[in-house]
């Protein structure tokens, strides 16, 4: 009789998740899915509303990225009233981007600190009740200190740039609601140790650092491990450097050839497509020019650093060349090696946060810009996870008629199923016995693309947990909910 | 006076119906008269002359690891969240440190977030979670009456505990 294995809940990542390994009867397995079953409908409760509402609606999504989405909704609606990405005063386009790049830095610490490095530190083989946050605290205090630091710091830049933490309402149709006070940018700069701008830059470094001494050690592993040749889909500056604000749609395949030549990203429909399966919630985009079966791809910090040239900040470009070394300057398919991406993008969004700081335009006075209203509008950033659409079309009455949103963990679904195939096939493969470290070897293959499931699905909900064991036939055999 | 200092953190998203509890009761505890600011402070007014405490307080769609932080320089915490299953009404319930770690970091438990403010900084506030039972989690914004009910419940048990300790 064969025998489903599944995973539930994933440990470690933002929402809920099932995992379904299914054998034959010798062992071998035969399927592997990663999905998702609650049905969310976010974007058909935003119709109605006047658009004006939808940057601070669409933060309803998520706790745990609000900023992305306030942001992606803005630049929509800053489309629709009439003002342009360049339309944007420079006061307004930077504290957008602070807010930005703040949000960035405390979920990439958040991430490796505190979902990903009780992997790294203690294996996959290691007790579940230490390889957690806690096991952290007590085997690596310093690390789980500056973690917890590191992410505070991005936090008080949201709460200063967005008016809260969580569901500020910074970001308003053509502009900004606020500039950033001197006071506010002393406490960033010079504030006293460690949170300040040079400790955070400084950690960050000593967190790349760290990655790249962990894989000296574990070359094998962090090299080996769900590898698989992908497509790959980020915003790039108009210059070919990495942005995370603002930019043009950039598709590359697996040795590195243009798919997508930096297009326009308002025409996104022309060039993606949303496949819908049976058996997920979640939807399956893929670029047109390639087709459903091959025009998969991944985005989020490993795409990211395969699709842009250089990186605008000092210290992280010097790291990214020698990560681009490593690969000597292809396109890097390691689904581990996005965590040293990951610690990269940190190191540069620490950067940055000080670069804006110290632009006097941040306490400008000039906030809003106007233009002649528009009916449709989309807005795209890259959020931690990878590119964030936002696109909505309103009535003459300014009510939103028509929204669709593709969340980064939804254009990393095929990625992340094929992450959980490889692990399947690579380590529970006739087995004849499964342990906790097999499976966690399966989280530790989505991990590495840190889905935030709430957003995938767009809508806040608490999922069932299901484990399902069916034989070789389909017929069930056991089922227990949580 | 003497005073206490107390923080208490309303968890969950107000755009999803009776979720919205603990994020109610802060705010309800905010605009009661007798509450009131005095030098940047917060304070909540017991009825005792001489007694009353500083309180604080934060909104959170959920816990996360840098709450470890936020918590460690109160002597009280108070976790007020809904609840979507148990008794009906409203309970105040001490908790403690526990390193049995939530299957997500996306939502981080009171236990939890004490273990690792324990480990981190050594400090542990006492501590409790005021649940609070709702009905509705659906998209939309404004509570049940059931679970209007219940929060004045939670706003009382509020006050007579501070009251009280």
């Amino acid at each position: 009789m064969g025998r489903k294995i599944t995973i539930e809940p994933i440990t470690r990542i933002e929402g809920h998740g099932k995992v379904t390994v299914q054998l034959d009867d010798a062992g071998r397995v035969v399927q592997s899915r990663f999905h998702v079953v609650e049905f969310r409908g976010f974007e058909r409760f935003v119709q109605g509303h006047p658009y004006w509402e939808a940057p601070v609606l669409v933060e309803r999504l998520c706790g745990i990225c609000p900023v992305s989405h306030h942001l992606a909704a803005a630049k929509a609606v800053d489309i629709i009233a009439g003002v342009g990405p360049e339309g944007l005063t420079p006061t307004a386009e930077k504290m957008r981007r602070l807010m930005h790049y703040g949000q960035m830095f405390q979920s990439h610490a958040l991430h490796f600190f505190h979902l990903a490095s009780p992997d790294l530190l203690f294996g996959a083989d290691a007790d579940p009740a230490i390889r957690n946050v806690i096991g952290v605290a007590l085997r690596h205090k310093d690390l789980a200190v500056q973690g917890v630091l590191m992410r505070k710091f991005g936090q008080e830049i949201i709460l200063a740039t967005a008016g809260k933490k969580i569901h500020g309402t910074g970001a308003i149709p053509g502009g900004i609601n606020k500039n950033l006070s001197p006071e506010e940018r002393d406490s960033f700069l010079r504030g006293p140790d460690p949170l300040n701008a040079d400790k955070m830059i400084a950690w960050a470094q000593a967190a790349v650092d760290f990655f790249k001494d962990f894989h000296k050690k574990n070359t094998g592993l962090i090299d080996g491990f769900a590898a698989f040749p992908s497509n790959h889909l980020s915003l790039v500056r108009e210059d070919g450097a990495l942005d995370f604000y603002h930019g043009a749609l950039r598709a590359v395949d697996a040795d590195g050839k243009r798919i997508l030549d930096d297009v326009d990203y308002r025409d996104y429909l022309d060039h993606i497509g949303e496949e819908v399966r049976s058996w997920s919630y979640m939807k399956f985009p893929y670029l047109r020019a390639l087709g459903k079966a091959d025009g998969w791809y991944r985005v989020g910090p490993l795409a990211r650093l395969n699709t842009c040239e250089f990186i605008p900040t000092p210290l992280a470009q010097k790291e990214f060349e020698t990560y681009r070394a490593y690969t000597k300057g292809k396109p890097n398919h390691m689904s581990l090696h996005t965590h040293w991406a990951r610690l990269i993008e940190l190191l540069h969004s620490g950067e940055v946060i000080k670069q804006l700081l110290l632009d006097p335009d941040l306490q400008g006075s000039d906030l809003v810009s106007k233009g002649r209203k528009a009916r449709e509008g989309v807005g795209l950033v890259e959020a931690p996870r990878g590119t964030l659409f936002h696109h909505y079309r309103v009535n003459a009455d300014d009510q939103i008629t028509m929204a669709n949103l593709i969340v980064s963990t939804t254009h990393n679904n095929e990625p992340m199923n094929r992450a959980v195939s490889w692990v399947a096939k690579n380590v529970l493969d006739r087995k004849t016995e499964i342990t906790e470290g097999m499976l966690n070897r399966v989280e530790i293959a989505i991990r590495a693309y840190d889905p935030c499931l709430s957003c995938a699905t767009h809508a806040l909900g608490r999922m069932p947990l299901e484990v399902a064991l069916v034989d070789a036939r389909g017929n069930l055999i056991s089922r227990k909910e949580r | 006076m003497d005073q206490k200092k107390v923080l208490i953190i309303g968890i969950g998203n107000p755009g999803r119906g009776d979720d919205g509890l603990g994020p109610e009761l802060i705010e309800r505890l905010r605009r009661d008269p007798r509450t009131h600011a005095q030098n940047s402070q917060t304070h909540i007014e017991l009825g005792h002359p001489n007694s009353a405490y500083v309180c604080e307080f934060e909104f959170r769609y959920q816990l996360n690891v840098e709450d470890a932080y936020t918590i460690k320089d109160y002597p009280f915490v108070i976790f007020a969240d809904a609840a979507m299953t148990g008794d009906e009404g409203a309970a105040l319930t001490e908790v403690f440190p526990s390193d049995a770690i939530a299957f997500t970091t996306h939502r981080m438990s009171p236990a939890s977030v004490l273990a690792l403010c324990h480990e981190l900084y050594g400090l542990t506030p006492k501590a409790y979670i005021l649940s609070i039972r709702g009905y509705h989690w659906e998209l939309g914004e404004g509570l049940s009456s059931r679970a209007e009910a219940n929060l004045n419940l939670a706003l009382a048990i509020v006050r007579k505990f501070l009251a009280l300790n």
